[in-house]
């Protein structure tokens, strides 16, 4: 037989099975059960978490389980599932929305999730509206750290974080900054114009890095969990509430003057992206390269207390400290906020009551603590404790005063992508903040109108 | 998903069994025995290759065809509609933007002019090395075989180590020897695509030099002796005996490094991260799909991408066959 004919074959064959997959539309649809029970009538309820079986954070979570298997005299059985992010969080992303994706729409029961995500996940259908599931149960928490989308609530804070500068007492001393002026920042919070001034003073006092703000991350949400607070902080804002229209919010006036100033370290060389993520922890106040001013958020905290410790002189209040966001005003003073959070699905299951009990075990009052003494992050519930003049509770505090959420967006990693080229922008040069962020929130404007 | 992949099966096998009948057919009226036994043979000896072809090549090709014309979006699993060109209408009115797209259309087009050639000459100047009868050779052999065997993750990372932008990088604090910098090489946009460029080349041209040295055992060695009699230097020799003598092994490499490297995605996700300066079309592909969640667009790019590809590669195959 001849090729050309082979081929057309072969072209006849394609075509046909190309024109079929464009019928996918109809694929399947999640299964409606009632509940889902085992062979001997005991409920299942399936929860998929973010952390790899093993992690300090998984075997809080599995203790947390067991006690509730055991609370219920193994009448429910719970499958949890545990998943790897050794490649970064959004392996784990990508596992969810494959598994959502295979599974045609059906999913675990109870889910864990980056709480900027809530709004496209709440809005493609995956999670549950539990507004009335959980009633008058989400007021123990911290109201910030409650993801909600539309008003509504989709699930309960796991934890929670925040950041802030932390700083090398011994640079401060040196460039002679008095204690009383650290503790009136502390308490008072702080403006642009005394964060440059004490930039300057450091760099006066020999400091080459005053600060530190990780532009140099590789990971592009540390950078925007650790920066987009200075959106706000001079009154302005990156989106409408409901995170479709971006156009005069991201490029606003007042965005602009809040990252300008992220832009006037850059540009008098108070901060750079090459500084070594490590450096102001690892270098000591003499040594060459060492850091003044960390911004940084809670986990940090660990590592000054730990293997870090050596190189500075003291602990929390004598060789270190941290103080909050600088603001264009104290009224305006924003800071970071957000962390995974558990969501109950809509996966076809009618009978939500055990998901709902499930999920309240988790977050109880000695769950909460449970995970947050393994994980080292704050607690979002409102009855937490802590300990006055410590550095959780420095945080704590901010959270509760400043703590403004990352904008709900259906497309949050539009956000995110637009957010870091702002910043690639700042640290090459060349452009003014207005037209990096013009251009920037039209881009990002594009990319809201082209997703659902 | 399943059923879809079940009918294009059933399509196929229809296919296939509607080419065996029209054979027979063809057979009989031709009054040519049909060899019934030898041509079912064949079949069930074809069979596993083209189960593999159909699960592992067909079967992604088609739905990511499929996908192109659809707003397929990975939150929406059951709720896909089919939206004709319209994919490929916002795609080219985002290269009028001048946005993210037009940038890694661009890189991808720099990486490729300097990769291909660089790659290519690299590892004919290493296999033309290494083919000399000289003792000691087959361990730069194996020396510069070395990266193609490290997983391009590891690679990587080891450049990143080399080319730190602080006064620890391997090659900045060489450089501060001479008072020089240090310098950010993959910060900078101006150079961070030559730096991927150089990586890329160095990890991938050891593969080739192997193939090469193959192609070059093929060219008889009385050709050589005859061009020194007449009197040719090492540089007509090259010309006239070694470059006519590799033409079908240079087409192979050369199509084949080409699409490798409009495929590049690894390097920059690594190096430097989504930058508008190193940017590329594998990678703005994977972040439509994975970040912005709309597998419909990220689909009528790969579909794009596989038609420019294509295109250079039959143009490259007619130029290079030449005569």
């Amino acid at each position: 037989m001849k090729t050309g004919k082979i081929l057309n074959k072969i072209i006849a064959a394609t075509c046909a099975a190309v024109s079929l997959v464009p019928l996918a539309a109809c694929g399947s649809t999640p299964n409606e059960l009632e509940s889902r029970v085992d062979e001997y009538g005991n409920k299942i309820v399936t929860i998929m978490f973010h952390k790899a079986s093993g992690t300090p954070e998984a075997t809080a979570y599995k203790e947390v389980i067991d006690a509730f298997v055991t609370a219920h005299n193994n009448e429910i059985i719970v499958e949890a599932e545990y998943v790897n992010q050794s490649a970064g969080v959004n392996q784990y992303q990508t596992t969810l929305t494959q598994k959502y994706k295979d599974g045609g729409g059906a999913l675990y029961d109870i889910i864990a999730y980056d709480a900027p995500l809530c709004a496209g996940y709440a809005q493609s259908g995956m999670l549950y509206n539990s507004t009335e599931l959980l009633g008058d149960y989400v007021n123990e928490f911290v109201p910030n750290s409650i993801p909600k989308y539309n008003g509504n609530v989709y699930g309960l804070p796991i934890q929670e974080a925040s950041a802030g500068f932390y700083i090398n007492k011994e640079w401060f001393s040196k460039a002679k900054i008095k204690d009383s002026e650290i503790e009136s920042y502390k308490k008072n919070g702080w403006t642009y114009d005394d964060f440059y001034k004490v930039c300057g003073k450091l760099k006066s006092a020999g400091c080459s890095n005053p600060v530190d703000f990780q532009l140099g991350s590789s990971d592009k949400e540390t950078r925007t969990f650790l920066m987009y607070p200075f959106g706000y902080s001079a009154g302005g804002d990156y989106a409408t509430a409901d995170g479709k229209t971006v156009t005069n919010h991201f490029n606003s006036e007042n965005t602009a003057k809040g990252v300008e100033f992220i832009k006037k370290c850059i540009d008098n060389k108070y901060t750079n992206k090459n500084i070594g993520s490590t450096d102001f922890l690892s270098k000591k106040q003499n040594e060459a390269g060492s850091v003044a001013m960390f911004l940084s958020a809670g986990w940090t905290i660990t590592q000054l207390k730990g293997s870090y410790s050596g190189n500075f002189n003291g602990g929390y209040g004598e060789g270190w400290d941290i103080l909050p966001y600088p603001s264009a005003s104290k009224a305006s003073a924003a800071s970071a906020t957000g962390s995974w959070c558990f969501g109950i699905t809509d996966n076809g299951i009618r009978d939500k009551s055990v998901a709902v009990e499930l999920i309240k075990w988790l977050t109880s009052a000695e769950s909460a603590q449970t995970i947050a003494d393994k994980t080292g992050m704050l607690n979002a519930r409102t009855d937490a404790k802590y300990t006055e003049n410590t550095p959780e509770k420095f945080f704590r505090d901010q959270l509760l005063a400043t703590g403004k959420a990352r904008p709900a967006m259906t497309a949050y990693a539009d956000f995110t992508t637009e957010f870091n080229l702002m910043l690639d922008d700042f640290t090459n040069g060349g452009k003014d903040v207005l037209t990096t962020l013009n251009e920037r929130a039209s881009s990002l404007q594009d990319k809201i109108n082209r997703n659902r | 998903m399943g059923t879809i992949s079940i009918i294009i099966l059933v399509v196929l096998a229809a296919v296939l069994g509607t080419m065996i009948t029209v054979d027979i057919v063809k057979a009989k009226r031709a009054n040519v025995k049909y060899h019934w036994k030898q041509c079912i043979a064949g079949y069930v000896m074809m069979a596993p290759a083209i189960t593999l072809a159909f699960v592992f090549v067909l079967l992604p090709i088609l739905f990511s065809l499929g996908y192109s014309f659809t707003d397929y979006h990975l939150l929406y699993p059951n709720d896909i509609h089919f939206v004709g060109f319209d994919n490929f209408k916002t795609l080219f009115n985002e290269i009028g933007n001048h946005g993210e797209l037009y940038n890694a259309i661009l890189n991808t087009l720099k990486f490729v002019v300097f990769v291909v050639p660089l790659q290519i000459g690299l590892a004919l100047v290493l296999a033309l090395f290494t083919s000399r009868k000289k003792p000691g050779v087959k361990v730069f052999k194996v020396c510069f075989f070395a990266p193609v065997v490290i997983s391009l993750t590891v690679t990587s990372f080891l450049w990143l180590q080399i080319l730190a932008p602080t006064e620890s990088g391997m090659l900045n604090s060489f450089l501060s020897v001479f008072g020089i910098g240090p310098i950010d090489f993959l910060g900078d946009p101006e150079t961070a695509m030559i730096w991927i460029v150089i990586m890329s080349a160095w990890q991938g041209c050891g593969y080739q030099m192997l193939i090469f040295s193959s192609g070059l055992t093929n060219i008889r060695d009385d050709l050589y002796e005859a061009a020194s009699l007449d009197g040719a230097g090492a540089w007509d020799k090259f010309v006239n005996i070694t470059l006519p003598g590799l033409k079908s092994t240079l087409l192979y490499i050369t199509i084949t490094v080409f699409v490798g490297a409009c495929r590049v995605m690894i390097q920059p996700m690594l190096m430097t991260g989504y930058k508008m300066h190193t940017v590329t079309l594998s990678y703005y592909m994977y972040e439509m799909g994975y970040g912005s969640y709309l597998v419909g667009l990220s689909a009528a790019v790969a579909l794009l991408m596989t038609i420019v590809i294509g295109i250079v590669t039959f143009i490259q195959r007619k130029v290079l066959k030449g005569d």
